[in-house]
């Protein structure tokens, strides 16, 4: 039961798991069909058979009240019937829940209203990351899920797989993909307002291809090479500020006194301000020192701000829940 | 010919507080009948709202209303200081929403950034979200989806809450019930009213929340979606509604089961009931045993809302799927609160227009206490993805599929039923025949979704979409339509003109299967439902000729229930009389006049045959005088 039952109803399989699920919606389709042709047929012979002519008088009727052996037979054979494809779901379904060993895995993030693929690429703590999934052919497959805010879901129609992601949870899901090509990818968990814009694409490509995309796309530095390559010859991780500059450690949610006597609250805003225009606020104790450079968006972009930024979040003991002034609206 | 007894419950008393204050359950079925039915018509436009706007992929409304340019509001927090560093959420193409800001604020320690999802890497090969809008057109479709997602929660929640509901048993229940038992009245009259002023109250408060704001969560509120979203006012507001037309939904199956118990007249036992008795009976006890499910959980929604206690919110320690739990342990016996009173109707139209005895009565009447029964033990069947343990889903599923035994085994009673009858080609008994057409499909296809393996692709696709529709309409609508055709003579005494009748029951079908079989192919082929637009898809080309053509079955299908409304409202002011008994039934109903007295019966009902003995009592013996009633 490898390949796909001729399709007219579903659409392409193009998964491990396709062939079974469409052979079991067959198998309950044409039984459908079968039950369906006899009790349509029956009340349509009925009908037209026992029609009563206009203005012709009714008489007794037959004093069929009921029959036994009719009725065990349309009670059992139903009965029988369910009971398999009972056993049949539960296997497909069995199959959709056992991650066979060495899956590659992808974390997926939901939030409202867009998907997250990250992809570990190959043991050096990097990831790729892509609004897209893409996957090689041919190999399982492992999605992690999560989501960040309310409930949603992940649908690969022609996979056959999906999956809820529900906030302060994880949930998986595997699959193999058997052909490559282009695949949609939906939101099934009704999540508001761009619920129905929650689309994203999977992309299956062979082994070789997707090898290069993991590392092509793994491009945007992580904050903890940022870090080493343009901050810590000033910035330290330890506590307690080094001459040059104010130490990362716990700087997240940090209150700072600046030269002008004032203070600030190290949020986002504050971060994306010192890293774009480090000169207009600083903090009490370094304006003697040396400036730091401005980090323009050519030399660094928005998303490796992003990820300074949650690199430092890593750093700090501060609770986003626990500030009164979180700076989102 | 035929003429309207001279006093009857309509004219024995006037005024608007006759019918106001009234205890007469038949004339408290009629108040019903006016609310229930303006809620049905009012969804119903709401329904082709829906249609309309999939009819065409993209927005259609709010196309060309100018709007206001939408303040790019995490832009501006973010570049505050930085000017210049224009955000990444628009490159990825979402547009900064404040809803979306904020969910993903709750949780910003961890080093996987929530509101990473915005700032990915753009990914340039392929962009679904609004790709390439301008601002404006991106505020129109901001609106546009707002309001898609208003009208398919304000049809949910009104034709669940305020329609199928109290549909069957609220109307004809009411009127029926005392008349088939050959009772004067409920058992409690003063409940009974109460529960139509409880039905009130919850619509009040539903509309209030329709016309105040935005109600945007479906009609199944899960959280933490339903805890978030919109006025704090609103939600509240229509769940409240819901919790207490829960009330007015206990209070009539409290009365009726009562009601079955007692005052039952002399010499009709339990299986010399008509089986719609039955029907209502069952459906009473799931209403009684059910509904307060439902209210604990809109409570606990309110206070959770309003205190934040965090049963629900994970980011309060709470559980989502805590929610689906409790929501489908009422909502799921609530499918046959709405389906049984549909199974009940068709006993009564099958056998009074084929003049046959129902086949196995046994086996109907407990059939239905069975799946009132079961009912209780399937909710997970809808929860197979959210996350619930592999075990609970094989429970489930297995109970599952056996519950669609009885419902068949019903199906192949009603068959069997017309087996030899002398069957009239009467409105009730077409739409008794298009009932046995449609249910077949929509509890057929109900196999599919109980199936573990298969249901994992149907689940929240359009296939469940075109599954309960098959069930709630094909079943319960179809039926319900059949009884008021069938007993409209006897609670207005005059009669609708039968060939309009046939012409809109031919349009209801067609445009019925048009517009919700299209959709199991939708539905398999992947279209997610509560979607409001499906362009930038891979298949939205598909998708554009289904949806277009299930939206013209939808206008069909609405002109067809127009045309219904019409010449029944008509036909119950300027109707032919119809005479007392036009059908010929048996069952105690008929055998009083058309429109009953207000006490029912003239004379102490006494039982002397069986309410489907066609096999023993001729239609000459059928008059008010003879039939189930001697002279006292
Ligand atoms: C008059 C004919 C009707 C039409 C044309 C119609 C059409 C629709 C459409 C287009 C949807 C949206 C599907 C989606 O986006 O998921 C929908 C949803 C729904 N309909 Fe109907 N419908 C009709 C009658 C009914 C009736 C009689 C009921 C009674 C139970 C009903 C119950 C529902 C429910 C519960 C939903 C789901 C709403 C939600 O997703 O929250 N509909 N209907
Ligand atoms: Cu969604
Ligand atoms: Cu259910």
């Amino acid at each position: 039961m490898e390949l796909s039952p001729k399709t007219w109803f579903m659409p392409v399989g193009a998964s491990s798991i396709a062939g079974e699920v469409d052979w079991l919606f067959y198998f309950i389709t044409w039984m459908s069909v079968a039950f369906f042709v006899i009790v349509t047929a029956c009340t349509v012979y009925f009908l037209f058979k026992y029609k009563r002519k206009p203005g012709e008088k009714p008489g007794l009727t037959i004093p069929l009240h009921h029959n036994t052996v009719l009725e065990i037979v349309w009670t059992v054979i139903p009965t029988i019937l369910v009971f398999f494809i009972f056993i049949w779901g539960f296997r497909s379904f069995m199959g959709l829940f056992v991650i066979p060993a060495g899956a590659e895995e992808v974390r997926v993030q939901a939030a409202q209203w867009s998907w997250t693929f990250r992809h570990n690429v190959g043991g050096s703590g990097n990831e790729s990351k892509s609004n897209n999934l893409h996957v090689p052919a041919g190999r399982p497959i492992k999605l992690h899920l999560s989501s960040s805010d309310v409930l949603h879901s992940l649908f690969i129609p022609d996979f056959r797989v999906k999956m809820d992601l529900v906030p302060n949870r994880t949930t998986s899901l595997w699959f193999t993909a058997l052909e490559e090509g282009e695949y949609d990818l939906y939101c099934t968990e009704y999540c508001g307002e761009k619920h129905s814009r929650m689309l994203a694409r999977v992309y299956v490509m062979p082994e070789e291809e997707y090898k290069q995309w993991v590392w092509d796309n793994a491009k945007v530095a992580t904050g903890k090479e940022i870090y080493d390559t343009k901050c810590s010859a000033c910035h330290s991780l330890e506590a307690g500020n080094s001459e040059m500059a104010p130490t990362w450690h716990n700087l997240y949610g940090r209150t700072e006194t600046l030269s002008d006597g004032t203070t600030i609250e190290v949020l986002d805003d504050y971060i994306w301000e010192s890293i774009r225009y480090p000169h207009l606020k600083i903090v009490d104790g370094f304006e003697a020192r040396a400036r730091m450079a401005p980090f323009p968006k050519q030399s660094l972009s928005d998303e490796e701000v992003e990820n300074i930024i949650g690199f430092m979040k890593g750093l700090s003991d501060y609770k986003a829940d626990e500030a009164s002034e979180d700076p989102k609206p | 010919m035929n003429k309207l007894p001279e006093k009857h419950f309509i004219n024995s008393s006037r005024g608007i507080k006759s019918w106001l204050l009234t205890m007469d359950h038949k004339r408290i079925a009629i108040l019903y009948m006016i609310m229930v039915m303006s809620a049905f018509y009012v969804a119903g436009i709401f329904a082709l709202i829906v249609r309309l706007e999939l009819a065409k992929p993209g927005a259609l409304f709010f196309k060309d209303t100018v709007i206001e340019k939408q303040v790019d509001k995490s832009g501006a927090q973010k570049g505050s200081g930085a000017a210049g560093s224009t955000v990444a959420a628009d490159e990825a193409g979402t547009g900064p929403e404040p809803a979306g800001a904020e969910g993903a604020g709750g949780d910003e320690t961890g080093v996987a950034v929530p509101a990473a999802a915005e700032q990915t890497a753009p990914d340039n090969q392929y962009k679904p979200i609004d790709p390439g809008m301008s601002g404006d057109d991106k505020a129109r479709m901001a609106k546009s989806q707002v309001f898609y997602n208003k009208m398919f929660t304000l049809h949910g929640v009104i034709m669940v809450f305020l329609f199928i509901i109290p549909s069957v048993p609220a109307i004809l229940g009411n009127f029926l019930l005392p008349l088939m038992i050959g009772a004067r009245d409920v058992a409690f009259p003063r409940l009974n009213l109460a529960s139509w002023y409880l039905y009130l109250i919850g619509a009040a408060f539903s509309v209030f929340a329709i016309l105040h704001g935005t109600v945007d969560t479906g009609w199944t509120f899960y959280a933490p979606y339903s805890t978030q979203t919109g006025g704090n006012a609103t939600v509240i507001m229509i769940t409240m509604g819901v919790f207490i037309l829960g009330f007015s939904s206990i209070f009539t199956g409290l009365n009726f089961a009562v009601t079955i118990h007692k005052m039952r007249a002399p010499g009709i036992g339990w299986f010399d009931m008509p089986l719609f008795v039955w029907g209502i009976y069952a459906t009473a006890l799931v209403q009684i045993l059910a509904t307060p499910v439902i209210g604990i959980t809109m409570v606990l929604l309110v206070l959770e809302r309003w205190l934040g206690i965090g049963i629900f919110d994970p980011a309060l320690g709470g559980d989502p799927v805590l929610f689906q739990h409790f929501f489908w342990f009422y909502s799921h016996p609530a499918v046959y609160i709405m389906i049984l009173p549909g199974f009940a109707i068709i006993n009564e139209l099958v056998t009074v227009h084929s003049r046959r005895h129902i086949f196995g009565y046994k086996a109907i009447a407990f059939s239905s206490v069975a799946i009132a029964m079961l009912g209780f033990m399937v909710w997970g069947h809808h929860m197979f993805v959210s996350g619930q343990s592999e075990f609970s889903s094989m429970v489930f599923s297995f109970i599952t599929v056996f519950i669609g035994i009885p419902s068949g085994i019903k199906i192949f009673n009603w068959v069997a039923t017309l087996y030899k009858g002398s069957i009239a080609w009467t409105t009730p008994m077409l739409y008794a025949a298009s009932f046995l057409i449609l249910f077949t499909i929509g509890g057929l296809t109900g196999v599919h979704l109980g199936a573990l393996g298969t249901n994992v692709h149907l689940h929240d696709t359009y296939f469940v979409v075109a599954h309960f529709h098959y069930v709630m309409v094909g079943g319960t609508v179809i039926a319900f339509l059949g009884g008021l055709h069938h007993w409209w003579p006897k609670i207005f005494g005059r009669m609708y003109n039968e060939l309009w009748a046939k012409i809109a029951c031919g349009l209801v079908f067609f445009g019925f299967n048009m517009t919700f079989f299209t959709q199991f192919y939708l539905g398999s082929q992947g279209m997610p439902r509560r979607y409001h637009d499906y362009s930038g898809m891979l298949k939205t080309n598909l998708f554009e000729s289904l949806h277009g053509f299930s939206s013209w079955g939808a206008m069909v299908l609405g002109l067809g229930l127009l045309i219904i409304a019409i010449y029944l409202i008509h036909a119950a002011f300027k109707g032919e009389p119809a005479g007392d008994n036009p059908w010929g039934g048996l069952s105690l109903e008929w055998a009083t006049t058309s429109p009953p007295p207000t006490e029912n019966f003239l004379v102490d009902p006494e039982y002397t045959h069986g309410p489907y003995d066609y096999d023993r009592v001729l239609p000459e013996d059928m008059s008010s005088e003879t039939a189930g009633l001697r002279k006292v």
